[in-house]
């Protein structure tokens, strides 16, 4: 191949990307669950033939480095030449593609021309607010994969298949809704890649593509051969697993040899019985979010960032679970360690650029019930907390706000009480001391809920246990907290429960402040 | 001379302020002025150009003139960080609703996460013990001795302005009422803002940013209003809103919010004005400017946004719906360690601007202006009417230097630095039309702004358009827009109605006593309002648009009142979503009215063929590269005249390219409209 034009290759940069992003606004308009359309739980992307990605739509990081596993897993499924141009393949099989199941991802390949394969693929996956399971919103503390709802193999997305989705969850509707929108942008992300081969000929779009990886191949290089050479480690707990099972480790042997680096978490604990089990592309992931970070901001997300970079995993530990595991919470949760183990190997490597650990969870919460006001109609409730942001050589960290892997929006308080038949008494900053050091660890925030009817309730935590850590001298974050008043009486809930609340009941999850970071406080450096 | 009929449009613009003013009948009925703005206190250039003009045009002391301005003030005071020290009162529980906002942080890769700057800081954010329900009940009264302490804790902040947004007080706003009578008692001089009343809607966080802007704003902007009123009158003066409409001056200090796109507002009315006079109803504005560009969609009348930012704030009051990308004249262009060349969203800013500006250093960095001039687009000598000489040397060195970087020659790159700006404009005229299902091909590119007409052709090429429409002033547009603009006042009301489908498929939405009932009460405020403002029966209009979805979803489609609204809902929904849902209930979220008192349009003055000149003298030609241009000055352009492209057409303050392939015309009033493919 020639070398790449730059002309060319910012050009087309902003042709693939606005085609991502093109179907993520249709599919967000369009959507139904809050999760999708409020909190933006989706992402787009353009692949090649190769199942690399060319270019993505993504608002939150966990979804990033997946979607090529998912595209590996329709092709196994359905080789080049048993798909047609109208198929769409579905799946959310955390083992063939998926990372959990309320992720819905669709893969359709694009064929261009008369040819007999196609040439690029076109993906889309969206949290469904309920794909079945023990559990309404499909988030339990699982103990197998069959706990967690339906599990969909990758298969063709027909009349039939789509009615036996909807089925099996507990708001059909809301599931036909969610994948109309769906479908309707992957077949938008189809036709614009259709025309754009039109415009400029298949091979010279192929062509482009490929420039583009190669292009973020050669900046993540650049990045990783300024990290001094060497072997990090780092290693940090998740709380628990949800079944009384603690302090499972995750660890990380980091290399760094010149323009690579190798990322070795087999030294991880085991599979776990309970539902914090990740798949291995949620490493994969993560691992692309945390590398991610050390490039410029407006660095093309492709397969690009990946190359240089080994990834290792051991089957069967808690970072590369298999089959029947339970995942609900690997990729809401233990993902979030990952990145936090990541960053505690590369701050060794480059001191002066990392964060301490940031709050460490997303503070999942569920509510499931009967709506009296909508004749006991069931409904699903969804939601993440942020929490403080981990201080860094640059300055204290954020308050309130979605770190690493999420970034989705809250559920504004008056679109939920409408929606839903419970209350939010206090949605506030909450007022810890914790994350003390040079510059200081945000604040998490303190979310009252209080119940008019009977419901249930699950929590997925954590640092409830073992704080976000400082860096460089900077103290601990404060730990999250979750607590139930009922009928006058306080209690202490764990990480990771599921109850059942009565109206009068009020539930508190404080979720952890960040890190600090340096050892020496600035006099006056409080938060304003 | 009758004293109502000289009318003057003032914008303040960073650099300029741009006077326009219309005599209808007169000998001159134009008379345009542009002087320099004066950023320290605006309203001295201001008044000085109104002078000015009623120097020249209505010199026997006719009776004061009405002024419609177009004001930066408010836009500037939240962007600079220099509004007033302002307070929030929120439900108790909820006082960080601000500083949480929407729990995101805006960048998702950034190492060190910074969220952007709240106008109102967390200690001036109090939670009084209430609350309201979702359906308006009241769960919790106010409490009378929070009530009592409340202007002391005020005082004791020292704040100008307080911005009152309650849970949920766009179903009930009893609360929000008594704390307003409370304040307007005890504290008179602070300005307040009660949600309920500038945006009754749900969705908290948003309308109380809405609230936070309208107060932090308040104070500086009131203090300009009254500076300006003292002098041209208080019922003489009007300020250009970001609607598409004016606003009387009392109106505008209640709620400053509305003006934060005046100016970029009144460049659209004026294009859509315009263009309906050249025979065009749909159009995509295009206005470049130096940093940035600015474009808006308008299928035949303007199109309104509830969805708009001011930097990272969220403003939900009505708006045009304009957006912006930062690619403009000064876009920096480089090539990055990748070995893409990049332009911008780095700008040269207007100082010191382009390398061919002359003003910068040896350090001075290619621009999209440079490229221009080493492509011979832009004539060194014509610049600004010859006031300003172009330092092509300067722009040959830098373009060179990104040429060397790029391993490219020195035409290839230039050339490549226009194609970059122009996808990113691309991409920005795509997000305001085909990603909102309309087809280009229906619509012409409306340039303005300095840099528009040198991409014009190119831009409208790419997009698969054929006509380029450019004003006779294009530097002045705005000022223009604001003659057009009629007055404006925006209504909503929360509905929050579910209406589920009816045997045939669809809800029974048009006849709903609830919205028939908040629409007939909307129509009537509006038109209370217009009388007040003495603007005849006969000119006013009530447009209601209802803000509806399928139930379960968050975003609504805005569908004006009439027949079969469930059925143009799901069209609509189908056209922009590519899906549609049929049975499902809707919706109905909120109700807003537009009352509109439209102005008599000015007289715009034919354009005069000069008899003396002559083409072959005032065409020069040019050569760069393989290419060759036609260069005329605008002026020597006549009306019904047509001339083919490829040529460069300059005037004071912009130039147009007219690509090989295009030819231009101009119509009666000197308007240009270029067409692709020889087309008449």
């Amino acid at each position: 191949m020639s070398a790449a034009d730059p002309i060319e290759l910012e050009i087309f940069r902003h042709l693939f990307a606005s085609i991502a992003e093109e179907m993520g606004v249709r599919l967000m308009r369009s959507a139904y669950s809050p999760n999708i359309k409020e909190r933006r739980d989706h992402s787009c992307v353009l692949v090649d033939a190769n199942a690399e990605i060319i270019a993505q739509a993504a608002h939150i990081p966990v979804h990033l480095g997946s979607a090529p596993m998912s595209v590996q897993a329709a092709l196994e499924a359905f080789p080049g030449d048993a798909l047609s141009p109208n198929d769409v393949i579905v799946l959310n099989d955390p083992f063939a593609g998926g990372t959990h199941l309320p992720d819905i991802t669709l893969v359709a390949p694009c064929f261009v021309a008369d040819e007999s394969t196609p040439r690029f693929f076109v993906a889309n996956r969206a949290h469904h607010a309920d794909v079945g399971g023990v559990t309404a919103g499909s988030m339990p503390i699982s103990r197998s994969i069959h706990e967690e709802g339906v599990r969909i193999t990758p298969r063709r997305l027909d009349e039939e298949t789509i009615a036996w989705i909807c089925e099996q969850s507990r708001t059909p509707e809301e599931r036909r809704g969610d994948l109309n929108a769906q479908l309707a942008a992957i077949h938008l992300g189809v036709q614009r890649m259709r025309e754009l081969c039109e415009r400029y000929n298949p091979d010279v779009v192929s062509q482009r593509a490929a420039e583009l990886q190669g292009y973020t191949e050669r900046i993540m290089r650049h990045i990783i051969g300024q990290l001094a050479d060497g072997v990090y480690r780092f290693e940090d707990v998740m709380d628990d697993d949800g079944t009384g099972l603690r302090d499972l480790t995750i660890c990380c042997d980091l290399t760094v040899r010149g323009d690579t680096a190798r990322v070795d978490l087999s030294r991880t604990a085991d599979q776990s019985p309970g539902p914090v089990n990740a798949v291995r592309a949620i490493v994969v992931s993560a691992v692309n979010y945390a590398f991610r970070c050390l490039a410029p901001a407006d660095l093309p997300s492709n397969g690009g960032v990946l190359r240089p970079i080994q990834v290792i995993t051991r089957a069967g530990s808690l970072i590369d679970a298999q089959y029947p595991a339970a995942v609900a919470a690997g990729n809401v949760e233990t993902s979030q360690r990952i990145v936090d183990v990541l960053f505690g190997a590369l701050a060794q490597a480059a001191p002066d650029l990392i964060p301490a650990a940031s709050c460490g969870s997303m503070n999942n919460i569920t509510i499931g019930g009967l709506d009296s006001r909508r004749g006991g109609a069931p409904y699903a409730y969804y939601e993440t907390i942020a929490g403080g942001a981990g201080a860094s050589p640059e300055g204290p960290g954020a308050d309130a706000v979605h770190t690493h892997m999420t970034n989705t929006l809250n559920t504004p308080v008056e679109a939920l009480e409408h929606a839903y038949p419970f209350r939010v008494e206090a949605y506030r900053i909450r007022n810890s001391v914790g994350g003390a050091g040079r510059f200081r660890g945000g604040r998490g925030v303190e979310r009252v809920y209080a119940f008019t009817e009977a419901a249930q309730v699950t929590l997925l935590t954590e640092r409830r246990s073992h704080a976000p850590y400082g860096l460089n001298g900077g103290k601990d974050g404060t730990r999250g907290r979750n607590t139930l008043l009922s009928q006058g009486e306080e209690r202490a809930l764990p990480a990771k429960v599921t109850l059942e609340v009565e109206p009068g009941d009020t539930l508190t999850v404080e979720t952890p402040g960040g890190g600090g970071w340096g050892s020496a406080p600035i006099e006056g450096d409080d938060h304003p | 001379m009758p004293s109502s009929t000289l009318r003057i449009a003032v914008d303040t613009g960073g650099t300029f302020t741009d006077i326009i003013a219309s005599v209808p009948g007169a000998a001159r009925p134009i008379l345009t002025h542009k002087l320099l703005s004066t950023p320290d206190d605006p309203s001295r250039a201001v008044l000085e150009g109104i002078r000015h003009v009623i120097q020249h045009l209505a010199p026997d002391g006719a009776g004061p003139p009405a002024v419609v301005h177009g004001s930066t003030v408010a836009t500037n005071a939240l962007l600079e960080g220099k509004g007033g020290a302002a307070a929030l009162i929120t439900t108790a529980g909820f006082e960080d609703t601000l500083h949480i906002a929407r729990q995101n942080r805006p960048d998702l890769y950034a190492l060190h996460v910074q969220r952007p700057p709240v106008p109102i800081r967390r200690g001036h954010c109090l939670g009084l013990s209430e609350r309201v329900l979702y359906d308006g009940e009241v769960l919790r009264p106010l409490v009378d001795d929070e009530l009592e302490a409340l202007p002391g804790r005020l005082r004791a902040l020292g704040v100008e302005a307080v911005a009152v947004s309650l849970l949920h007080s766009y179903a009930n706003p009893a609360h929000e009422q008594q704390l307003g009578a409370l304040l307007a008692e005890a504290l008179p001089d602070l300005h307040v803002t009660l949600s309920h009343d500038l945006l009754p809607e749900f969705r908290e966080y948003e309308r109380a940013a809405t609230c936070a802007v309208n107060a932090v704003v308040a104070p500086r902007m009131g203090a300009y209003l009254e500076q300006l009123a003292d002098a041209i009158g208080r019922d003489d003066l009007r300020i250009m809103g970001s609607g598409g409409g004016t606003m009387a001056v009392d109106v505008t200090r209640h709620h400053p919010v509305h003006t934060v796109l005046s100016g970029p507002a009144g460049g659209v009315v004026g294009a859509l004005a315009l263009a309906r006079q050249m025979g065009f109803e749909r159009i995509i504005t295009f206005d470049m400017g130096g940093t940035s560009t600015d474009v808006a969609l308008c299928d035949g009348a303007l199109t309104l946004t509830t969805e708009g930012r001011v930097g990272p704030l969220p403003v939900r009051v009505p708006m045009i719906d304009i957006h912006t990308v930062g690619a403009g004249g000064g876009s920096i262009a480089r090539v990055d360690e990748g070995g893409a060349l990049r332009v911008g969203p780095e700008s040269a800013g207007a100082w010191p601007g382009p390398a061919c500006y002359g003003r910068s250093s040896e350090n001075a960095r290619a621009t999209v202006t440079d490229a221009h001039v080493v492509l011979g687009h832009l004539r060194p000598e014509r610049f600004l009417g010859g006031r300003m000489t172009l330092a092509q040397e300067a722009a040959h060195r830098v373009v060179g230097q990104v040429a060397e970087e790029a391993g490219l020659d020195l035409l290839t790159t230039a050339r490549g630095v226009l194609q970059v700006a122009e996808v990113t404009m691309v991409r920005a005229v795509k997000v305001i039309s085909v990603e909102r299902g309309h087809d280009l091909r229906d619509f012409a590119l409306f340039t303005f702004g300095g840099a528009g007409g040198l991409h014009a052709c190119r831009l409208a090429a790419l997009l698969g358009m054929d006509t380029v429409l450019v004003p006779r002033h294009p530097g002045l547009l705005s000022a223009v827009g604001m003659l057009f603009a009629p007055c404006v006042h925006n209504l909503s009301r929360s509905l929050m109605l579910t209406i589920p489908a009816e045997p045939d498929g669809y809800p029974a939405v048009d006849t709903h006593p609830q919205l028939a009932q908040a629409a007939q009460a909307l129509e009537a405020q509006g038109r209370a309002l217009l009388d007040e403002e003495q603007i005849p029966a006969e000119r006013q209009h009530v447009d209601v648009t209802v803000a509806m979805r399928y139930a379960g979803q968050s975003y609504e489609l805005e569908i004006p009142l009439g027949p079969d609204m469930a059925q143009r809902f799901e069209e609509l929904h189908r056209r922009l979503y590519g899906t549609h849902n049929p049975g499902q209930a809707l919706e109905l979220v909120v109700v807003r009215a537009r009352a509109v008192g439209e102005q008599l349009p000015p007289t715009l003055p034919p354009l005069e063929p000069d008899e003396e000149r002559d083409l072959d003298e005032a065409m020069t030609t040019i050569a760069v590269g393989d290419a060759r241009w036609g260069v005329i000055e605008r002026d020597a352009l006549g009306p019904d005249e047509r001339q083919e492209g490829p040529l460069i057409i300059t005037e004071f303050s912009s130039t147009t390219l007219v690509p090989e392939g295009w030819a231009v015309t101009l119509d009666p009033h000197g308007n240009m409209i270029l067409r692709h493919g020889g087309a008449h």
